[in-house]
């Protein structure tokens, strides 16, 4: 009974082996499974389109880091793609445990093209996982001059490049026009002393000792340890991506963000973060609620607020400089979501084919639109669909100002920050000193690479 | 006579390997291979997917000298000394409940029982949701009494708190096993007991104690051993945490619930380091395998005293 | 006379306050999740926080199915659960009666071996792992989901086994010596007694079965195939998370469990409270 038993499994389970990598698509997915029904095989052909003839048919398996409702737009790209052309079929897959990804390229099984953020890109590349799309480059003399030169950057490590980018991703100043005017200000801050000066102004608590408006732009988190450092003109990493935490603007940054919370709670101040994360980007989102009068955010946050009803009166603005160096206003990190193609990808003639036209083809707009992020991509920049966004004319003119800060090339980077946000969590909980604790954080990480 | 002994105990041989051998062929299919294989591991600098380069015994260097491995064995620590206990008394006093004759007896039981049957990753969510500063029903509640919550999740003194909290929602089974052991207790004991003139208070300590002990000292051990592996919630917790691109650390708030698998985890996967994971793995296998043997001999030792089996 | 009773009432009134406290406490977070699911995304967020929903709404449901193919991927766990229940079922008293009621040489290194394997954690074996089952051809199938179930689970073995080493010897011994062999002591004296304990073991390996995450998604890439767990996942975006939505769909997604538990509750309690027993 038992043996049989393992050998009927033994027999399902061949029987539901799919093809895998440059196969020809006929003889994809029987499914083991006998709940699942019969609709999987219709379903699939509707979203993918495959054509009738597919004899000669290459399959490209694609994996993407999104899920829900910007999942379907990859599939939508998908789709437009596989109805452009005849001799690949990408099949894309929502895959957003990079562990999955890992274990997979450790047996061969690996995707032939994967979508994800240039840093993981640095991080693939330095444990040699990716194919240099250099060669293809060169081969077809393709212009690269097509993206701006900031996202060619964020992808070409150690003279070569690695990935094409799909979009491109900044950070710029939201502020709340009515809380401004209710403190006496009409224009936003040009520097961090007098973004300072309003935002204690404006914080207001209630009759608990609870923050009900809060003032410095302390949440999110991520421009906590970032734009608000990146604006004193302070690096965590020096050009050769070298860690630097004892860096000045470092310093003077964490002292303004501790003199805040000293001002307000350190209590307070965390009950109101923990809850603002707890509902971000929903419609009861701290900023959506006119609950900040700061937020460093994204390009996609307009388009939230209108599709969440709220009535905020909001505006943008470069994230400040400093008064002794009113230059460094508009620092903000600069990231992309690049497309690239692991080494032991078994179809890479199709992968490339597919990688260009995502990202300098029909699909970058597609992507840019229909998940909120800026382009890549230099001709889409006065395309009046995207001008037509709401923020995005403002966060594109701020793009070209070049100003964005590239991630190191750095191997242990993911390493590196996470002993950075322990030591601001440290910092911020009074345990330590900011020069105390930075300098330990110099010792802990100095072998870094 | 001699000759048919062998000859049984030669049958029983062969018994005993059969009966066995489904695990037996499993472990040598599926286990001795990976076992091996991230032993040897550990002595190389492996990014799990190109070929490992040896090192020799570089990676247990580097554990010994990496502060965050001796943080997240100290958390660890915590959950398994700290954690447990709570736990096992929570457990004890529940048991004490449940074991008493009462109207709605099996309803109250369930309802105890019920946290320890839903799957860990929707729990895990819902205590999130439960531990939010402003809208979770914690600080809710504790709003009543005049209390300031916490903001548990996010300050590092509480985040600790939160997962022992947490932990003593989960102690069903080790409630049943407890109920089962009080309901042995015979009788007559606690009448004798209170013949002597023995209270609530003395009779627990000096009758009741005494005869559970070993029972509780294995949930104990087991406890113990398990939470050398506890991973899943904290790793659900920092993961919905961690906030937009990454903006707080990998193990909580100053690294404060970075348990010991959670690190192996990133190490391996995060930081593509699967050769210091390994070495942290083995390391903590023959930790935890000293101490299941010195555990395992205490409880002999307590059950003899105790007079039991 | 009347003050001793009095004094019994108030101190049972005691107990069953502590009682019914106790037991909204632990009932709590399930609650929590059930209200949640009824309410609307803003009444969540809405200070004065409120146990019951203002206005009871049933959208997050049709949202929650509507998200991910729900019926189809609870097809696709059912269909690993019940294959992984029957798996521990065969195999897993097995190896416990070898292990405490066949006195052989080797029960004892097999014994140590099968606690050793549950201390290695899974994050160091899973990549060798997934090459022999690639080697094998047998990624992207339920083989590596339920397979593995048919060798027996080390936590299991060790349950079952401790639930027979409080069998007496003498029973299996007395049936021997009337020439029975062990696979009729086992069928006939062993498998009887263990009734409740083997329904702990299923009621375990249903829950594990059931809640499952790093297997299928380590194992499994194309969606057609996917468990309700990993489909539970997809559903919490990146950025966001919709509470209300997620408690619904986590609600749908404990439902069946809760459920089977109400049905075995009695024998599950029951096994479970003899197995710890003995030391």
């Amino acid at each position: 009974m038992k043996k049989k038993l393992v050998g009927t499994l033994f027999v399902l389970g061949m029987a539901a082996l799919s093809a895998t990598g440059c196969s020809s698509s006929e003889s994809t997915a029987t499914s083991a499974a006998p709940a699942a029904g019969e609709n999987s095989a219709a379903e699939e052909a509707n979203t993918t389109e495959a054509p009738a003839s597919g004899e000669d048919v290459q399959v490209v398996t694609f994996w993407y880091n999104n899920t829900g409702d910007e999942a379907k737009v990859y599939e939508e790209a998908i789709a437009a793609y596989n109805a452009s052309q005849s001799k690949y079929k990408v099949e894309g897959l929502s895959v957003t445990d990079a562990q999955k990804l890992i274990v997979s390229m450790s047996s061969n099984e690996a995707p032939d093209v994967i979508k994800t953020g240039n840093q993981s890109i640095i991080q693939y590349t330095k444990n040699g996982l990716l194919q240099s799309v250099q060669e293809y480059v060169d081969a077809e003399s393709f212009d690269t001059s097509v993206f701006s030169e900031q996202s060619v950057e964020a992808n070409r490590i150690d003279g070569d490049l690695y990935a094409l980018p799909l979009d491109a991703y900044t950070i710029q100043m939201f502020y709340n026009k009515t809380i401004l005017e209710e403190i006496g200000y009409t224009e936003p801050p040009e520097t961090m002393e007098e973004m300072y000066e309003m935002a204690v102004k404006a914080t207001k608590l209630d009759a608990n000792g609870n923050i009900d408006v809060l003032g410095y732009p302390l949440f999110p988190y991520a421009s906590a340890r970032q734009e608000l450092i990146y604006g004193f003109g302070g690096r965590w990493w020096d050009e050769n991506s070298k860690p630097t935490p004892l860096n000045e603007g470092v310093l003077d940054s964490l002292t303004m963000n501790v003199a805040y919370r000293n001002e307000f709670g350190g209590k307070a101040l965390d009950g109101f973060i923990g809850t603002a994360n707890t509902n971000r980007y929903t419609e009861q989102d701290m900023f959506f609620q006119g609950k900040q009068l700061f937020r460093l955010d994204g390009s996609w946050l307009p388009t939230m607020m209108e599709n969440f009803g709220s009535d905020v009166d909001w505006g943008i603005t470069l994230i400040p400089g400093t008064e002794e160096h009113p230059e460094y206003r508009g620092s903000a990190r600069f990231e992309t979501d690049s497309i690239a193609i692991p080494i032991m990808a078994k179809c890479k003639e199709g992968a490339w084919d597919f990688t260009k036209w995502l990202c300098s083809g029909d699909g970058a707009k597609i992507i840019d639109l229909g998940t909120g992020n800026l382009p890549a991509l230099k001709s889409l920049y006065d395309d009046p669909d995207v001008m037509a966004v709401p923020g995005f004319p403002e966060f594109i003119e701020a793009l070209e100002l070049g100003k964005g800060v590239q991630y190191p090339q750095m191997s242990d980077y993911d390493e590196y920050m996470n002993l950075v946000n322990a030591t601001l969590d440290s910092i911020y909980a009074g345990n330590e000193e900011p020069e105390a604790a930075l300098q330990a954080l110099y010792e802990q990480s100095k072998d870094f690479e | 006579m001699k000759v048919k002994k062998t000859k049984q105990e030669r049958k029983d041989f062969l018994y005993g390997l059969l009966f066995a051998s489904p695990w037996i062929l499993g472990f040598l299919a599926f286990s001795v291979y990976p076992l091996l294989s991230s032993l040897y591991y550990s002595f190389t600098e492996f990014n799990a997917v190109t070929a490992p380069k040896w090192v020799g015994l570089e990676n247990f260097i580097d554990v010994f000298r990496d502060p965050l491995v001796w943080k997240s064995l100290r958390n660890t620590l915590f959950m398994a000394f700290v954690s447990t206990p709570i736990n096992l008394m929570v457990a004890l006093l529940l048991a004490c409940i449940v074991v008493r004759n009462f109207k709605g007896r099996g309803f109250v039981r369930t309802a105890f029982f019920l946290p320890s049957v839903i799957p860990m990753v929707a729990a895990t969510m819902v205590w999130i949701w439960m531990f939010d500063p402003t809208y979770g029903y914690i600080n809710n509640v504790l709003a009543l009494f005049g209390i300031s919550g916490p903001s548990w999740l996010l300050d590092a003194r509480f985040t600790k708190w939160a997962l022992v909290l947490m932990g003593t929602w989960n102690t069903g089974t080790t409630m049943l096993v407890c109920m089962a052991a009080l309901q042995s207790v015979p009788q007559s004991y606690y009448e004798s007991a209170e013949i002597d003139g023995a209270g609530v208070v003395k009779r627990f300590f000096y009758v009741t104690l005494p005869c559970v002990a070993h029972v509780i000292v294995y949930q104990a051990i087991l406890s113990i051993i398990n939470a050398f592996q506890y991973f899943q919630q904290v790793y659900i917790i920092v993961t919905a945490n961690a906030g937009v691109k990454g903006g707080s650390a990998a193990g909580g708030p100053e690294n404060s619930i970075l348990m010991y698998p959670l690190y192996i985890f990133h190490n391996a996967f995060t930081y593509l380091k699967m050769g210091k994971a390994s070495a942290m793995a083995w390391l903590l296998f023959l930790v935890v395998a000293v101490l299941t043997v010195v555990m395992t001999k205490v409880t002999k030792k307590v059950t003899e005293d105790a007079g039991g089996e | 006379m009347n003050i001793l009773l009095a004094k019994k009432k108030g101190k049972d009134l005691l107990f069953y306050l502590l009682v019914v406290v106790l037991a909204i406490i632990f009932i709590s977070p399930f609650m929590v999740m059930v209200l949640t699911a009824f309410k609307t995304n803003s009444d969540a967020f809405t200070i004065p926080v409120k146990l019951l929903p203002r206005e009871w709404v049933l959208d997050n449901f049709p949202a929650a199915f509507a998200a991910i193919p729900y019926f189809k991927y609870m097809g696709n766990t059912i269909f690993i659960t019940a294959m992984s229940v029957v798996g521990q079922l065969l195999v897993t008293p097995l190896v416990a009666y070898s292990l405490s009621k066949i006195h052989w040489k080797g029960a004892d290194i097999i014994s140590g071996l099968v606690m050793a394997t549950m201390m290695i954690p899974i994050t160091v074996t899973m990549v060798p792992l997934y090459k022999i089952y690639s080697k094998l051809g047998l990624t992207n199938t339920y083989v590596p989901l339920i397979l593995p179930t048919f060798f027996g689970k080390a936590f299991y073995i060790v349950i079952v086994r401790q639930f027979f080493s409080g069998v007496p010897d003498s029973l299996i011994e007395a049936a021997r010596i009337d020439g029975a062999n062990h696979f009729i002591c086992y069928g006939k004296i062993a498998m009887p007694l263990c009734k409740p304990v083997l329904t702990t073991i299923g009621i375990y390996a249903f829950l594990d079965a059931w809640s499952d995450y790093l297997y299928p998604l380590i194992f499994i890439t194309r969606p057609e195939k996917y468990t309700l767990s990993l489909g539970l996942q997809q559903y919490m975006s990146e950025y966001s998370v919709d509470w209300a939505r997620l408690m619904a769909a986590a609600l749908v997604f404990v439902l069946p469990v809760v459920i089977c538990f109400a049905i075995f509750q009695k024998n599950f309690v029951e096994g479970i409270a003899t197995s710890g027993l003995k030391a």
